[in-house]
């Protein structure tokens, strides 16, 4: 590839990331004008374009592996490549090029660290990889997908998640200091590496975005990749480029202040949530009212001739559902109302219909028992300790002596 | 009374659990199917919106205060949007004031929301209002004005359709 190819490949990917920076509507807190203004430039253009190519659209809106999101970043590509095209046609981007390309090279470092700070700290707090839900621990191994089997068994280990945590967090920190950016994206790289692969391994559906911040991390090595070839296979040292604010902005006070805002809402947007909610382990949040698994010991009809359905177990999901688990092991989800005034529970299913059931606790014997009306039948149950289940209990072993 | 205080403590605790994943896992994560995730996702269903890029997802808040039927073409809908996202299952109760911005807009021929429906069958039929006007709060804290009077609660709480609330009268 000659030298001015590669030059153009390497402003368009540049461009190409900075409008993603810009646009991609990723869940930040306090940007989330960002998602208004990516939907509001794009969600008409994409839905005819996805028209146009013949591609099904579900949900206008752009969220992650969404095909929107993948036409997004094709629309993206398309400008960029304009921008970057007709950018050489303008005297002050000659003039002004490097700087201008050291600019948008820093936005997209602080970027990474921004999105590595929020993924870091959401693992740390055990709030990404959560603890399985009661439901999923009594579903048969071969009956879960990869993607949730992932989930649930990241989620079953503390200290791993503090490891992976601090894998992103750290970095994190490397890429704010001028001095140890190179590490930084060096070990961001590697931390990347591992997160696009578990995703298209495991079916993750985050499978765009982690890729576009690889791409990101190796933009922003590109200018050094020849001095670590030769570091590496060569062996031979040689001076790494290193990205400072100091060549644009030469004011000091300026670039300082400017910098501590930045790392200050960093904070704020990673780390101030946990803070204001004093959670700082998911895992010992309390949950809500009723959640757990309950064993059926009875089922009774109020008429012979009912067919009785053969409920083997029902669960009390965190995020207000309710789960019927069959006899052949199969789940039925409904979401669910709890009206603890007239003690019912009302089960809404994906076309709306409403089950009402109303319901009875014993606190005492832990005992839950649910009545349909509507449909004559008695559902007797008791409390299941879930947490005494063998994948929760935190067992480490020195020596297999031990077990 | 202790035991009704802790568990309404327990239950307003809960709304500010916030858990991380991508729509597909947390729907997956309740035992959901693939042919009701497409429902779900193509409704924006229940906490369909919650979820995004597996990180804990940051919604605006939207309280729908009231919904004034002008005729049975038009109604105005009144209502407050959080100015900053928080996360998700933050309880709009313990935002302050100024923590939102009011919004009236106008619908004209909602599906829903229209002078020709009863609060009983809107409230019933709750989940279609959301493609309309999407709110955080519950429905039984929304004022209806201008809307038929309440019709008696049927026994078998399926939605009402609209052709059955007409044979009522």
């Amino acid at each position: 590839m000659n030298f001015q190819l590669k030059t153009f490949v390497f402003q368009w990917l540049i461009v190409f990331a900075l409008l993603g920076v810009l646009f991609i509507p990723f869940s930040f807190r306090y940007l989330s004008f960002q998602t208004d203004v990516s939907q509001y430039l794009f969600k008409d253009i994409l839905v005819v374009l996805a028209d146009l190519c013949n591609l099904k659209i579900v949900n206008p809106e752009i969220s992650s592996d969404a095909t929107t999101m993948y036409l997004l970043f094709f629309v993206m590509l398309f400008f960029a490549l304009i921008i970057t095209g007709t950018l050489s046609f303008f005297s002050f981007w000659k003039i002004h090029q490097d700087k201008i390309l050291k600019t948008i090279q820093l936005i997209l470092t602080f970027y990474l660290a921004l999105v590595l700070l929020k993924y870091g700290f959401d693992k740390i707090f055990k709030a990404q990889f959560y603890l399985p839900e009661p439901n999923t621990l009594f579903t048969p191994l071969g009956m879960l997908e990869k993607d949730i089997l992932f989930w649930s068994t990241m989620g079953t280990s503390r200290s791993y998640n503090i490891f992976m945590g601090l894998m992103e967090v750290v970095p994190a920190m490397f890429l704010l200091y001028h001095k140890t950016r190179n590490l930084g994206l060096f070990i961001t790289l590697g931390v990347l590496i591992n997160v696009v692969c578990v995703n298209f391994s495991f079916d993750i559906s985050v499978k765009l975005f982690s890729s576009f911040l690889l791409l990101i991390t190796l933009v922003l090595l590109a200018p050094n990749l020849k001095t670590f070839l030769r570091l590496f296979i060569q062996s031979k040292v040689s001076q790494l480029k290193v990205l400072s604010g100091k060549n644009i902005i030469q004011k000091s006070t300026i670039r300082i202040s400017i910098k501590t805002i930045l790392i200050l809402f960093f904070l704020i947007e990673s780390f101030y949530p946990y803070w204001q909610m004093g959670n700082f382990n998911d895992d010992k949040m309390p949950r809500n009212y009723l959640h757990g698994a309950y064993e059926v010991t009875e089922v009774i009809a109020s008429n012979p001739q009912i067919n009785l359905p053969l409920i083997k177990r029902v669960f009390i999901h965190r995020s207000n559902y309710f789960i019927f688990q069959y006899e052949d092991d199969s789940m039925e989800d409904y979401h669910l109302e709890i009206s603890q005034t007239h003690q019912t529970f009302t089960l809404t299913n994906y076309d709306s219909e409403k089950i009402v059931l109303k319901y009875q606790y014993n606190s005492n014997n832990k005992t839950l028992q649910l009545t349909s009306f509507e449909l004559g039948i008695e559902i007797h149950t008791q409390t299941i300790d879930w947490k005494s289940l063998p994948l929760l209990q935190p067992l480490f072993h020195w020596t297999v002596d031990e077990i | 009374m202790k035991n009704s205080i802790f568990i309404i403590l327990l239950t307003t605790i809960s709304f500010n659990i916030m858990v991380a994943q991508t729509k597909v896992i947390a729907h997956k994560s309740h035992s959901g199917k693939s042919n009701t995730f497409a429902k779900a996702y193509k409704n924006n269903l229940f906490d369909m919106r919650n979820s995004n890029f597996g990180l804990p997802g940051n919604q605006t808040l939207y309280v729908l205060d009231s919904v004034i039927a002008i005729n049975d073409t038009m109604t105005i809908i009144k209502k407050r949007e959080s100015i900053v996202c928080h996360k998700w299952g933050t309880d709009y109760k313990k935002l302050k004031k100024n923590d939102f911005k009011s919004i009236q807009d106008t619908l004209v021929n909602s599906e829903i929301l229209n002078a020709g429906n009863s609060i009983v069958f809107i409230k019933a039929n709750q989940h279609q209002i959301y493609s309309e006007v999407y709110f955080n709060n519950t429905i039984d804290e929304v004022v209806f004005i201008g809307f038929k009077p309440h019709y008696q609660w049927i026994e078998d709480s399926r939605p009402v359709s609209r052709t059955s609330i007409k044979k009522e009268k």
